[in-house]
């Protein structure tokens, strides 16, 4: 028992010392590694074997996709698309950022970066505009978190290729409570609308809108490639990230000439450091993982929440409740490698669908990236805004409602979510 | 001193990784066209694309360290200069004791790969292992950077400036 316990302490009192979290999952596996009398070897084994890995190999792709349509000017145009559309609704720049938030997920797979290049623009608008600065802040956080729900998503990516479930299916999974939060968030920031007066934009002549739409089109026609590709069993998710990196480079250098080719090297140095990031935590979040399995904590952990219950809605609720807590802490991708192997032995002890299993696990796990300490979306958006993080949090907390909704829906009525994958990939349900 | 030479290392490894994730990308883009057009799978480009996914992400990791950007939990308010700097340097403590198993368990498992081939391109796995000690060394290097300037900020404030 005591190996577990040095394991789970030192990793979280590490990380409240302010240790960086991928060198806090390092040294509280290298303490529990010397514990147990094992060759330290096995971390550096432990680490390749983690990031070798195919499907991993989308993760720096669509990470990159995201800043170069935001270089390449392609978020603009997207903007205007949605302005076009539901600008002249009560509340137009509200409804703005959450459906720009549903394009730019359609095409890149993180949140942060769509928090970050959608919230320079719309933020400032949105003040000029009269919207108060905490609504403002934390419609574009929580609606930025659908980058992690709306496929493709870097989060869907590593815990399909860590837990062995078929990406694609994961993929389209995320179609329907994608728009489940997106059309719950509009419906919310049309209910503030019309309680506090929203301004909405004057309507945008047919003309005007067919012709954004057009110059629009051949960023929107990634996400057809994409998961028309997958779908179609054309190429794995690996592959099509790829395709969809040539592509945005081509659209970026060729057709809108936004990036200049000298630009190039620079971008994708920085690329490669910001790719680094979570990746080097999903190294070392590799030892923890097989720390873990060696140790058989699943099988504890899953034992202690049988004995509370076993109804299999109850084991869900009590994951959820675990997972948003520990999402607080720890960023989504860590959470996945070191949990999945305690998440996925819970499911099969209940009997769920492994689909199902991943879609809420996901849509828990982008929580966190909205809420203190460790949201990240919030401190981006929070930041731009310039106002705190625990005003930006409050204001966000009747938005969070509708994710938790989204997720309630997906234990309670998984049909509705599972139809999609289940019609396109017979073969990932058993 | 130790600042010029990190920084023209951090240049280098810059100018190095960049046009290796293109090399990546492309290589994964050809392999998608190859199966599709011309029917041959070419497994080795996969190995090529790992290679330089793996070597990029330990020197990116490393630089990192210097930008001081590994994720990290704040819990304590900006407002609490010492407490701050003084966890600061606790961390990066921490950090040492894990830098140096990268360099010394990493290098002895690189040895390990001396004689163990790729499949298809039937390298040395050494090549690709070896970049964990490497990218250690390269955080040692940067860390000590960082080290000095906390405890000179630190010392600065002490004496009341």
């Amino acid at each position: 028992m005591f190996p577990v316990v040095l394991l789970i302490v030192s990793f979280l009192g590490l990380i409240f010392l302010g240790v960086p979290i991928a060198f806090a999952i390092g040294v509280a596996s290298l303490l529990t590694i010397w514990e147990l009398g094992l060759p330290a070897k096995v971390i550096a084994n432990q680490m390749f074997s983690s990031i070798d890995s195919f499907p991993l190999l989308a993760v720096p792709f669509f990470l990159f996709l995201g800043r170069l349509m935001n270089d390449g000017g392609i978020t603009d145009r997207l903007l205007k698309v949605a302005d076009a559309f539901v600008g002249s609704v009560r509340g137009g720049l509200g409804h703005i950022n959450v459906v720009v938030s549903m394009m730019f997920a359609s095409i890149s797979g993180s949140a942060a970066a769509d928090t970050a290049s959608i919230g320079a623009v719309m933020i400032p608008a949105m003040k000029k505009a009269g919207y108060p600065l905490p609504y403002s802040v934390a419609i574009t956080a929580c609606s930025s978190i659908l980058g992690m729900i709306i496929p493709p998503s870097i989060l869907m990516i590593l815990y399909g290729a860590f837990g062995n479930v078929s990406i694609g299916a994961l993929f389209l999974g995320g179609v329907v409570p994608g728009l489940i939060i997106g059309l719950g968030q509009m419906a919310y920031t049309y209910v503030l609308a019309i309680h506090y007066g929203f301004p909405a934009k004057p309507r945008t002549p047919l003309n005007e809108t067919v012709r954004v739409t057009a110059r629009a089109l051949p960023p929107l026609l990634l996400p057809v490639i994409v998961l028309g590709g997958i779908t179609g069993g054309i190429f794995t998710a690996t592959e099509a990230a790829a395709v969809a990196v040539v592509y945005g480079l081509f659209l970026a250098l060729v057709f809108y000439r936004n990036v200049r080719l000298a630009e190039l090297p620079a971008m994708l140095g920085e690329a490669v450091v910001s790719y680094a990031l979570p990746l080097f935590c999903v190294a070392t979040a590799g030892v923890m993982g097989w720390l873990i399995a060696y140790l058989n904590i699943a099988q504890d952990v899953a034992n202690l929440i049988l004995s509370i219950t076993d109804s299999p809605v109850g084991v869900y609720l009590m994951l959820v409740g675990f997972l948003l807590v520990m999402g607080t802490v720890l960023s989504p991708i860590t959470a996945v490698i070191i949990f999945l192997p305690i998440l996925q032995h819970l499911g099969d002890v209940i009997g769920t669908n492994p689909i199902q299993l991943g879609l809420v696990v996901v849509m828990c796990l982008t929580l966190g990236q909205v809420t203190p300490p460790y949201g990240i979306c919030l401190l981006i958006a929070a930041q731009i805004g310039e106002i705190s993080a625990v005003r930006a949090f409050v204001a966000a907390a009747p938005i969070l409602l509708i994710v938790l909704t989204a997720i309630l829906i997906g234990i309670l009525a998984p049909e509705l979510y599972l139809y999609l994958p289940s019609t396109f990939f017979p073969e990932a349900f058993p | 001193m130790l600042r010029n030479v990190n920084g023209k290392v951090e240049r280098l490894i810059l100018k190095i990784v960049g046009p290796v994730f293109l090399v990546y990308i492309i290589v994964i883009f050809v392999q998608v066209l190859a199966r599709n057009y011309i029917q041959v799978p070419l497994i080795w480009l996969d190995e090529v694309a790992r290679m330089c996914f793996q070597w990029t992400l330990m020197l990116g990791a490393a630089v990192a360290v210097r930008r001081q950007a590994h994720y990290v939990v704040e819990v304590i308010p900006k407002q609490y200069f010492f407490a701050v700097v003084g966890l600061k340097l606790f961390a990066q403590a921490v950090m040492v004791v894990f830098i140096a198993v990268m360099v010394w368990h990493g290098a002895a498992f690189a040895r390990m790969g001396l004689d163990r081939l790729s499949s298809a391109l039937e390298i040395p796995w050494i090549y690709i292992y070896v970049s964990l000690p490497i990218a250690g060394v390269v955080m040692v290097m940067f860390l000590a950077e960082v080290v000095i300037s906390d405890i000179q900020t630190l010392r600065s404030r002490g004496r009341g400036e």
